[in-house]
């Protein structure tokens, strides 16, 4: 098997698309994490009813009509969005100045909230979304041929890793956020509604999942505790990366794709052991993460 | 009417009470000092005014308009700029992103602009790439009263400026205050170097324990040693 390179391309694609999914999933958590302070156990929920969404828009939606699936994949980021607005708006910011226990209490309590609402709403039978047109075949890389649409996963997920790069670094809505995460209480000193800049982080991030559980769908099947996974797997990705980092986010996701698809290949069955001596090996060495910064108070 | 009345107000962190009713005002224009030893409310009179401390009681009325009660982002927009003792630059920042995200535009006719506050703060244009955690004390007093300035406040809040800085460093501290006052920036000035207030300010107030224990004008201060002895000396 290890030395078929066609097998070794293969796996190392699939580890990179799947890497590269999840990097747009855990860029909305390590936002909300560095940004907020929350810890958001919601995120795999909102990946979750993401998914659901794009499938009910796509059925919605005329076969016909052109761009069907995109447009749904976007619908399900506004609805997103639009959930989280309403629960920031009307929840989460009170919670703000509070404790690490009642924000997780109220993240967690999103989560069955979340499962049940999927449950009335989808039914518990496991749903798919079809490839959109234009990506249901193979394309020939050389070395072997690999289904277009996850090769498509790889390109969006490079794109939203810049894009957000660049929002991030270069631009004064950036600054600003960077900002709060350093001194929240001087930069409202300096005229800035922080809570502002938090409640659009928040939207920012939850859409992100929203959009990461859209664009996973073709890939993968719709089921009721499809997020429990995706949400254990993004706090490996924030933890190796470092809290809060978002470079780190993109290098802690290509790890864990890696390690999936090698570890499915080599250890069978065992390879969440790898990625958890993975996630102990990094703590033991870097305890706030591969490119997180030692908080300093 | 003074810019700033600020009429008997308390202070608490939780249960503790650390301003018990005090009052005073400042003037367009003037430059007031906030004297006082170690812990008798300098900073806490500030956070008051600034609204991340508000008052429990008494009343802060900015060109007549009540703020208490306001969040700090609107007492700032409404023309009041805050320079913090521990002065608070956001580290991972460079020297520009720090100016920048600061910036807005003002309601008087002399507004400061990048360049304007460069040319006051010479130092900083060579240090501009640089992240604020790695500047010195004296530089990072410098980038932290400019990055109030890029708010184009009317009335300055100084905590304790020269705090920890060489002496060259504070004489040109000084006399950049003083260009600012020049320019119809109102200051209020908390200080324990006495001869750094008396040089730029007006008037004074003396604070023991949360109360305003003597105002006057700062030539009054500096010919009566009885008052520096009892309220200033250590
Ligand atoms: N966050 C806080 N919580 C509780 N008590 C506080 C807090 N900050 C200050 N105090 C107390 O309030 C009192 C006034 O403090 P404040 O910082 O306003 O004094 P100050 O005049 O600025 O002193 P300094 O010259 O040391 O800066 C002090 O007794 C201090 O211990
Ligand atoms: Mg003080």
């Amino acid at each position: 098997m290890l030395n078929n390179p066609t097998i070794l391309f293969v796996q190392f694609m699939n580890g990179l698309s799947f890497g590269l999914t999840l990097f747009i999933i855990a860029a909305g958590l390590t936002l909300i994490l560095g940004v907020l302070r929350v810890l958001n156990f919601a995120h795999g929920a909102f990946f979750m009813i993401g998914g659901y969404v794009t499938f009910s828009l796509v059925n919605w939606l005329p076969a016909s009509f052109p761009g069907a699936f995109w447009l749904s994949v976007i619908g399900a980021a506004i609805v997103l969005g639009a959930m989280a607005w309403v629960i920031e708006r009307t929840m989460l910011r009170r919670l703000y100045d509070r404790d690490h226990l009642p924000q997780l209490l109220f993240t967690f309590a999103l989560v069955l909230l979340a499962e049940d609402l999927v449950k009335v709403a989808w039914g518990t039978s496991v749903l798919s979304v079809s490839f959109p047109p234009g990506f249901k075949k193979a394309v020939d890389l050389g070395i072997s041929y690999y289904p277009s649409y996850r090769l498509f996963l790889c390109v969006i997920g490079t794109v939203i890793a810049v894009a957000l790069w660049y929002v991030v670094n270069r631009t004064r809505m950036g600054r600003l956020v960077r900002a709060a995460t350093q001194d929240r209480e001087m930069l409202e000193s300096l005229g800035i509604n922080v809570g502002r800049i938090y409640m659009m982080v928040f939207v920012a991030g939850v859409a992100l999942a929203g959009l990461g559980g859209g664009l996973a769908a073709p890939a993968t099947s719709l089921t009721v505790g499809m997020d429990a996974e995706i949400i254990v797997q993004c706090f490996i990705i924030v933890i190796i990366g470092g809290m809060g980092s978002l470079p780190g986010a993109f290098l802690g996701a290509l790890i864990l794709g890696q390690l999936n698809a090698f570890g499915v290949m080599l250890v069978p069955a065992f390879e969440l052991v790898l990625i958890y001596l993975m996630m102990v090996a990094v703590l033991m060495f870097r305890p706030w993460g591969l490119l997180g910064h030692k908080e300093v108070q | 009417m003074a810019q700033l009345e600020v009429t008997g107000i308390e202070t608490a962190y939780g249960m503790s009470t650390v301003l018990f009713g005090l009052s005073l005002e400042v003037g367009e224009g003037q430059v007031v000092g906030l004297l006082g030893r170690n812990g008798v409310g300098k900073t806490t009179t500030f956070r008051s005014i600034m609204g991340l401390t508000p008052p429990r009681t008494g009343s802060i009325r900015w060109n007549g308009t009540e703020i208490t009660g306001k969040p700090p982002h609107e007492i700032n927009r409404l023309g009041i700029g805050f320079v913090p003792e521990d002065r608070r630059i956001f580290p991972e920042l460079t020297v520009w992103e720090n100016l920048d995200i600061a910036m807005r535009a003002g309601r008087r006719a002399s507004t400061w602009t990048l360049d304007k506050v460069y040319e006051l703060f010479p130092d900083l244009v060579g240090l501009r790439d640089r992240k604020g955690g790695y500047l010195s004390g004296g530089q990072q007093q410098m980038l932290t009263i400019a990055r109030s300035l890029m708010g184009n406040p009317e009335l300055l809040l100084l905590d304790e400026p020269s705090e920890g800085l060489a002496p060259l460093v504070v004489r040109d501290l000084r006399h950049q205050i003083a260009r600012m006052r020049d320019e119809g920036l109102s200051i209020l000035l908390a200080e324990q170097n006495l001869g750094f207030v008396l040089a730029l300010s007006d008037r004074v107030y003396i604070l023991e324990k949360g109360e305003v224990k003597f105002s006057g004008r700062s030539d009054e201060v500096r010919d009566n040693p009885e008052i520096i002895k009892r309220y200033l000396t250590v």
